[in-house]
């Protein structure tokens, strides 16, 4: 098998860059610091390289549904138009040029809320329809939304008794049980780590 | 005939969407347009952050960290102002750094809202842009800024700008306030528990309970949720602005989810009732 192919390689990677880490969190090495402080640099710059390869590969996608007449094909050319116009306008206007500007503030930014504003809209719908009360822990449910939405709003201040008692809620029994989620999943990262760092976890490798 | 389909709980348990996506419409848009004055108190999460900012002394650095995309940016939008004002207000540097996309040119547009007091770019503020890689960039910017950030969102060497002299790593901050629509876990890791740095909170309603922890065990000093929170910080620094006048719409659409959730429910139960 080529070397470039061997699972080995990039397993012995990782297990040194994680050992590192790991080693400068509790001592300073001065040496040490300097090679970590670059992985991370560079982690930082695949990250950044990630976000192109991850454009690229929406584009051939979406390319692929136009030239195949997919179904509503003309929604990906509809994105392929708007992601190459606001990729010529990024690269040779900057960030700072109006036409971008224009784009970011009078399509993006008033897109994105209404996506989001319309969810009031969905869950208006699903409180009346979907929220049934068929069990002690869904009426218990239901007594904590209802008591997190008016601390959430204004009008919960003003009724008397809800602050206290929502707060309560908040406080005490949603706190612990955040408490008991926080623990599991520190323990569980804890172990999918050192089996990572030791090379049993090879589930980020390529098949 | 059947009877039972002319019953007022069969007809409302088939209810048009359309009425009650119109209830919704209506009672968010009341409030904006004529706002009803409800009372706001001041939660104490939000008290505590505003007291801890306000006792930051003058020429104390402060880092802004953003994560939230264009989508969520409106529920924090009145916050971050606020802060942002209170911040400028009291002579504090300002470091903004973004861990998406979107926020570099989002809070460029906020900036435009602030009153910033005749404070100036890059002796006093600063924005740093986007870097990639999430928790791993936190970890390479709060290790070594210089190391990860050469140029500012606008191109300019960091080393051209005084403000940015003599921060180095997260220990040259007094504070960090995380701007966040998503997971704090990343920045509390590698800000409060390797250096120490006190932190506060500016995040989504929907995010408060996920925080809770870190409030009550003091790994963030305060935190100031969604548009309710960042009204109350308007109210803290007697600038009220976009926040206190969409909270009422807040408290009219937090009703009606409620209101319907309750009669869904009795509409189901009396169905139930009348099928036996």
């Amino acid at each position: 098998m080529s070397i470039f192919k061997r699972r080995e390689i990039p397993v012995i990677i990782t297990a040194f860059s994680g050992f590192l880490m790991v080693i400068e969190y509790f001592f300073t090495i001065p040496l040490v610091a300097s090679i970590s402080t670059g992985i991370r640099e560079w982690a930082s710059l695949i990250a950044a390289f990630a976000v192109g390869l991850g454009a690229t590969n929406l584009g051939i996608i979406h390319a692929s549904r136009v030239r195949h007449r997919r179904e509503n094909w003309y929604l990906s050319a509809w994105l392929l138009f708007v992601m190459v116009l606001m990729i010529i306008v990024g690269i040779f206007g900057t960030t700072k040029h109006p036409l971008y500007d224009f784009l970011f503030a009078n399509v993006y930014s008033t897109v994105g809320p209404t996506m989001w504003g319309l969810l009031a809209f969905y869950l208006a719908s699903a409180s009346f329809r979907a929220l049934r009360v068929r069990s002690l822990e869904s009426l218990l449910l239901l007594i904590s939304a209802i008591l997190l939405m008016l601390l959430s709003a204004p009008i919960g201040g003003i009724i008397p008794g809800v602050t206290v008692v929502a707060n309560w809620v908040q406080n005490v029994p949603n706190t612990a049980g955040m408490r008991g989620i926080l623990l599991g999943t520190a323990l569980g990262a804890i172990g999918l780590s050192i089996r990572t760092l030791l090379g049993y976890e090879k589930g980020y490798l390529p098949e | 005939m059947d009877e039972t389909k002319n019953k007022p709980s069969e007809k409302m348990a088939k209810l048009d969407a359309r009425i009650i996506y119109l209830a919704m419409f209506i009672a968010l848009l009341i409030p904006i347009l004529r706002p009803l004055g409800l009372p706001l108190p001041i939660s104490d999460m939000t008290r505590k952050a505003y007291e801890y900012v306000d006792s930051l002394p003058s020429g104390s650095k402060v880092l802004l960290a953003l994560h939230v995309s264009v989508g969520l940016w409106p529920e924090v939008e009145p916050g971050t102002i606020a802060i942002l004002s209170h911040l400028f207000s009291k002579s504090i540097k300002v470091v903004i750094i973004s861990w998406g996309a979107d926020e570099p040119v989002l809070v460029e547009s906020t900036l435009t809202k602030v009153d910033k007091m005749g404070k100036q770019y890059g002796v006093d503020w600063v924005n740093l842009g986007y870097y990639a890689g999430m928790e791993t960039a936190m970890a390479a910017f709060a290790k070594d800024v210089h190391g990860l950030v050469k140029r500012d969102f606008y191109g300019t060497p960091i080393e051209n700008l005084p403000i940015m002299k003599d921060i180095k790593s997260a220990k040259d901050f007094n504070l960090v306030i995380y701007d966040t629509a998503s997971d704090i876990a990343p920045m509390i890791r590698q800000f409060v528990a390797a250096y120490g740095i006190p932190m506060v909170a500016f995040c989504t309603i929907g995010w408060v309970p996920s925080f809770m922890p870190y409030l009550t065990a003091g790994q963030i000093v305060g935190m100031v949720p969604g548009i309710r929170g960042g009204a109350e910080y308007e109210l803290l620094i007697k600038r009220p602005g976009s926040g206190a006048t969409t909270t009422d719409a807040l408290s009219l659409g937090f009703i009606l989810l409620i209101v319907l959730s309750i009669l869904g429910n009795v509409i189901w139960y009396s169905r139930k009732i009348g099928m036996r």
